[in-house]
């Protein structure tokens, strides 16, 4: 994320585009000094980002991304962030998109495919690759992600019997 | 970048055809995705983000009627061909400075391409010359349910398709029109313009998108929110905002028609005179010049090229291309000789 030219310390948010003598200057802020300028005019809001509070700075269980990460950076680190997170990414939502609700396309994914079972395969050789040439990460990635297929496979069986 | 089957020819969405052609010179609808299994690229490991992009890239083959696009994997091209692309408006410049595998898949005429591992594990867009959103909204809409089939997206039904940045989420998808308004420049009515678009949910960046510089006169405007309508509202809103905008600046060019042309044709004869004197010419300087030679091609006032053939000089003289064209690696210096070079030969000879 680009930082205020201004102040150098806090995200800009805030895009000024100003055309004097035919020449468009485009500077970027953030919200405290684009108010301290109130100058031109304010063509792109990204939105605020909301501010760090005195609150516990909790971290995502999924992807470890902490609150306070999220609050300078304005990226989440997974789907997880999303329910972890809840309450301060729904303000966000409502300031930069003035709703919380998704109104378009309903997704609905069909299930495990005969993809998932030649990644599987694929996903065990190169855990048993990783073993054998000592690569210890790599190994214990590849085999939470193998661990995740599992479980998502059962409960997507288990979901189909009831 | 040898699979390319016509090098330098000019990408569709910059032909200069299309509907609204004199204003909006392309259309572009990009959809965000990720994977549910994966975390955002981000945060994500490299094996993830290997993991991510052979499931795209096989998913993407394996459906029929896109077996036949081109695939590149950035990591293994050098700077000069990761810069074409970004010309070409393949990929972002965001995707050069992410890790691990990342790459774009993309068609032979460059009308749709999928960006993979960028700030989210999928982006795919549709690109076209002139006001078209719906057409390549409906080519995404069909591309997208097709990977959603192969592949687990992140979605939930109260927040949409889940985004790492929260301000794509809900349909995640973006539509920007890159319009030239300089009309509106000269009669000093862009602030006003462009305040009215923002209030009616349209926001405007420069030429190169997020965070460039406004040059040559052009504007890129796309709609602000992602959530909270549906797509085709969306599309259909941020249509009507720039079927306005482009209003404005006819009529602005009908103005200086009447009230200022001589004033027009001696910035326009001005703006020749440099192009195919310079001896150094820098990218800005060449976009802001040759914006004065398209509005005097569209007033009828310039009849030394055309449209297509201006869309072709723009994009034969960024850095990339003129490498690639004099095969060989230049500094700055030797970029604008080269620039100023091709550019007066252009007009000499019509030829590139």
């Amino acid at each position: 994320m680009q930082l205020c030219e201004d102040c150098g310390a806090n995200p800009a948010t805030v895009h000024l585009t100003r055309i004097v003598n035919e020449t468009t200057l485009v500077s970027h802020l953030c919200e405290e000094c684009s108010r301290k300028k109130a100058i031109g005019v304010s063509i792109t809001h990204d939105g605020p980002m909301p501010e760090a509070g005195p609150e516990k700075d909790t971290a995502c269980p999924r992807c470890q991304l902490k609150l306070s990460e999220f609050k300078t950076k304005g990226w989440l680190g997974c789907s997880e962030c999303y329910r972890h997170f809840e309450k301060d990414i729904d303000s966000l939502l409502m300031q930069v998109h003035g709703s919380t609700v998704h109104k378009g396309k309903v997704y609905r994914h069909s299930g495990p495919d005969k993809l998932d079972i030649k990644d599987m395969e694929r996903l065990k050789s190169e855990l048993s690759e990783a073993i054998e040439k000592e690569e210890f990460e790599l190994a214990a990635l590849i085999r939470d992600t193998l661990h995740s297929f599992n479980t998502q496979n059962t409960g997507e069986a288990r979901d189909r019997a009831r | 970048m040898t699979e390319r089957s016509a090098p330098f020819a000019v990408p569709k969405w910059f032909s200069g055809a299309g509907p609204d052609a004199d204003v909006v010179i392309s259309t572009r609808v990009r959809l965000a995705r990720n994977c549910a299994r994966y975390r955002f690229p981000v945060r994500s490991s490299l094996f993830e983000r290997k993991q991510v992009f052979e499931e795209v890239t096989s998913a993407f083959k394996q459906s029929p009627p896109y077996n036949d696009y081109n695939n590149f994997n950035c990591s293994k091209l050098n700077k000069i061909e990761q810069q074409y692309l970004v010309e070409e408006r393949l990929i972002s410049a965001d995707l050069l400075t992410a890790q691990g595998d990342r790459g774009v898949i993309c068609d032979i005429a460059q009308r749709i391409c999928i960006m993979v591992n960028e700030e989210d594990h999928i982006r795919m867009q549709a690109m076209d010359c002139g006001c078209c959103p719906l057409d390549l909204w409906n080519i995404l809409d069909g591309i997208d349910d097709t990977l959603g089939m192969q592949l687990e997206f992140a979605f939930e039904n109260r927040r949409g398709f889940l985004t790492s940045c929260p301000t794509n989420s809900g349909t995640g998808l973006r539509v920007s029109f890159l319009m030239h308004l300089p009309a509106c420049i000269l009669t000093k009515n862009i602030d006003q313009v462009l305040l009215a678009a923002s209030q009616m949910g349209v926001s405007t960046r420069g030429f190169f998108g997020e965070h460039s510089n406004v040059v040559g006169s052009f504007f890129q405007l796309s709609n602000a929110a992602t959530m909270g309508a549906t797509e085709t509202e969306f599309l259909e809103n941020t249509k009507r905002v720039i079927l306005k905008t482009a209003e404005a600046e006819r009529k602005a060019r009908e103005r200086i028609l009447s009230d200022a042309q001589r004033e027009l044709t001696d910035k326009i004869q001005r703006a020749f005179g440099i192009l195919t004197h310079a001896v150094m010419l820098d990218v800005d300087e060449f976009l802001n010049l040759s914006s004065a030679l398209r509005l005097g091609i569209e007033c009828n006032l310039f009849h030394e090229t055309t449209v297509p053939q201006l869309n072709r000089l723009t994009l034969r003289i960024m850095p990339a291309h003129l490498q690639t064209y004099f095969k060989k690696t230049m500094n700055d210096d030797d970029l604008k000789v080269a620039r100023a070079e091709t550019v007066k030969t252009f007009f000499k000879t019509g030829k590139l």
